[in-house]
């Protein structure tokens, strides 16, 4: 068995009387992509904003490589290896493409200010940017404003500078949304571009076609309780997902 | 398709080259009585010292997001530490100087600690009542800050090869030192740090999950501000030989607000051009004495509205509408084929 790279362990989480996470386990393997999904209002976004430190569990732990990091604050977190995309991109919208890029590299790059302002040179990231860029399938111009890029591609560049950072685990908030067909078929090959090159991977996902294709296993949420676990095929196959998520075999 | 870097001589380059030797030709040709009268080199001495209190607001507000009060407060720090070293302590200008941009350098720091606990517009608040409490400070310690009296005879700058004796010998030193200030500002917009405030700016979550401890981010803007000002405040107070409670009140930090928003938020240069308009825009619209105000406010909101990223700003936006044209037409013709490898 691989090596179990995040864990979450019993984690509780309300906001106010709305219980978003109750009693959540999941794990994320290296080379894993693990699948979160769910109806809406699930707590599939708020249980990444838990593993990332956006929010605050009420009970419960994070383990992450070997390491209770569940008190630790998100910039922390993501120096130790665990990147994230969102649901919408978050882009610095008044930069241009490369300085969003080197956001990403900063992060791998750690080094002070002070080096940098006087001119360290980082980590030449044009190499993995380029393999990734092949993914991809597409160029930019890094003086074009990052705004200047259809949403498709921001969508697609946002997981590229996560994978920038070189992350061991990498949390992926619905790539799909709002992509073609083609471009859906790009960010699923970063995906397994990620896995190959040994990172684990948590994907949310509304598409099911995208899930069922690539997830290794699948976490199933409803009202921030886990309603099962397994691979793709028992999922699909399990009565109370059906019920409550899937719809009968309905692919939306 | 690979990803390259541009190599080699570009337009950028030639540009930087022609503003370097403006700005040579400018040092030599423009402080002489030939040139610039004596009243005009204050004026523009003046706002080299905006410029460079203004210039903290470009890394605060322009590269942070974060609106500040505070430039007036701690313009008054530097100005007040300066004169008193230089008056009451006796101590020679230029370590006066330093030292007051050093003590209200680690004192911005740990105000920054204290205020940015509050975010946003609670922040912005904070920073009134930081400016007012130093104004009253100011206004009120008799016996060190002089009181509504203020401090004068403070000495001219003496730099040790260079005593600072007219405008002109101002007019020289601050042009160097709003350079380099200009350079520093510059630089650090292409550094890490420079990343991490605009990441923190547009968005605090994805910052903080690329790593960015987003809260010493802000204290380390507000410590940049800070020393900025500390250090146009010192030099306020060597160039006017006095100074008073007056120009270091909260209100005054609002007319900085407009200067960088007048020249673009987004450029350190259009600080530059913001705080010179607005130094000496005002002493040529003299004639329209108490009219001058109305004209201002509305020009304010005129502002605003016609160009929310000031001067600079729209030169930028006009710039990338025509490198875009550009591109357009340069792969119209292939497009089809290539969009997919």
């Amino acid at each position: 068995m691989a090596e179990c790279l995040l864990e979450v362990r019993n984690v509780n989480k309300a906001f106010g009387g709305v219980v978003t996470a109750e009693n959540v386990n999941m794990t994320v393997e290296a080379g894993q992509i693990r699948g979160l999904i769910g109806p809406n209002g699930a707590g599939k976004t708020t249980l990444l904003n838990l593993i990332s430190g956006i929010y605050d569990v009420d009970s419960g732990q994070i383990i992450f490589n070997g390491q209770d990091v569940t008190k630790l604050p998100t910039h922390k977190r993501a120096r130790m290896g665990i990147g994230r995309t969102f649901q919408s991109p978050r882009f610095m919208n008044r930069a241009n493409i490369e300085d969003n890029l080197k956001v990403g590299t900063d992060l791998l790059n750690q080094f002070g200010y002070i080096q940098s302002f006087f001119g360290k040179k980082g980590h030449d990231f044009l190499a993995d940017l380029n393999e990734l860029m092949e993914i991809a399938g597409f160029t930019f111009d890094w003086e074009d404003q990052i705004t200047a890029l259809p949403y498709g591609q921001q969508k697609l560049l946002e997981i590229v500078r996560a994978m920038l950072a070189r992350p061991k685990v990498i949390l992926v908030d619905e790539p799909a949304a709002g992509l073609n067909k083609q471009e859906q078929e790009r960010a699923s090959q970063l995906l397994f571009k990620a896995v190959k090159s040994g990172m684990g991977v948590v994907l949310i996902e509304h598409s099911m076609d995208m899930v069922m294709s690539i997830c290794d296993r699948i976490t199933v949420l409803s009202f921030g309780r886990v309603i099962a676990e397994g691979v793709p095929v028992e999922i699909a196959n399990n009565k109370d997902v059906v019920e409550a998520y899937l719809g009968g075999d309905d692919d939306a | 398709m690979l990803m390259t870097r541009k190599k080699g001589f570009t337009l950028t380059h030639a540009g930087y080259i022609a503003a370097a030797v403006l700005c040579v030709l400018i040092f030599i040709f423009l402080p002489s009585e030939d040139v610039v009268s004596r009243y005009m080199a204050k004026v523009i001495n003046e706002g080299f010292i905006y410029f460079i209190a203004v210039l903290g607001l470009c890394v605060m507000l322009g590269m942070g997001g974060q609106v500040t009060f505070s430039t007036a407060g701690m313009m008054g720090i530097g100005a007040y530490g300066t004169a008193i070293l230089a008056t009451r302590f006796g101590m020679p200008t230029l370590p006066a100087l330093l030292i007051s941009v050093v003590v209200g350098g680690i004192f911005s720091f740990v105000m920054g600690l204290a205020l940015f606990r509050l975010k946003g517009s609670y922040f912005s608040f904070a920073s009134i009542g930081f400016t007012t409490l130093l104004y009253t400070i100011f206004s009120n310690w008799m016996e060190v800050t002089g009181g509504p009296d203020g401090i004068s005879r403070i000495p001219a700058l003496d730099l040790g090869f260079l005593s600072c004796d007219n405008y002109y010998d101002y007019f020289r030193v601050y042009f160097i030192v709003a350079i380099i200030c200009f350079l520093v500002v510059v630089r650090m917009r292409k550094t890490s740090f420079g990343r991490a405030l605009a990441s923190v700016r547009d968005n605090e979550i994805a910052a903080r999950s690329f790593g960015i401890n987003a809260y010493m981010t802000k204290v380390f803007s507000f410590t940049i501000a800070g020393v900025l000002a500390c250090l146009a405040g010192a030099m306020y107070a060597l160039h006017a030989g006095y100074i008073s409670p007056e120009p270091f009140k909260y209100d005054q930090s609002t007319i900085y607000l407009i200067m960088v928003m007048l020249g673009g938020v987004d450029s350190t240069f259009g600080a530059f051009i913001g705080s010179m308009l607005l130094t000496i825009l005002p002493e040529q619209m003299r004639f329209l004495q108490s009219y001058y105000k109305l004209v201002y406010g509305v020009g304010v909101i005129i502002l605003m509205v016609v160009m929310p990223m000031g001067i600079m700003g729209m030169v930028h936006a006009l710039r990338n509408k025509i490198r875009m044209i550009i591109k357009r037409k340069k792969t119209a013709p292939v497009q089809a084929g290539t969009e997919v490898s």
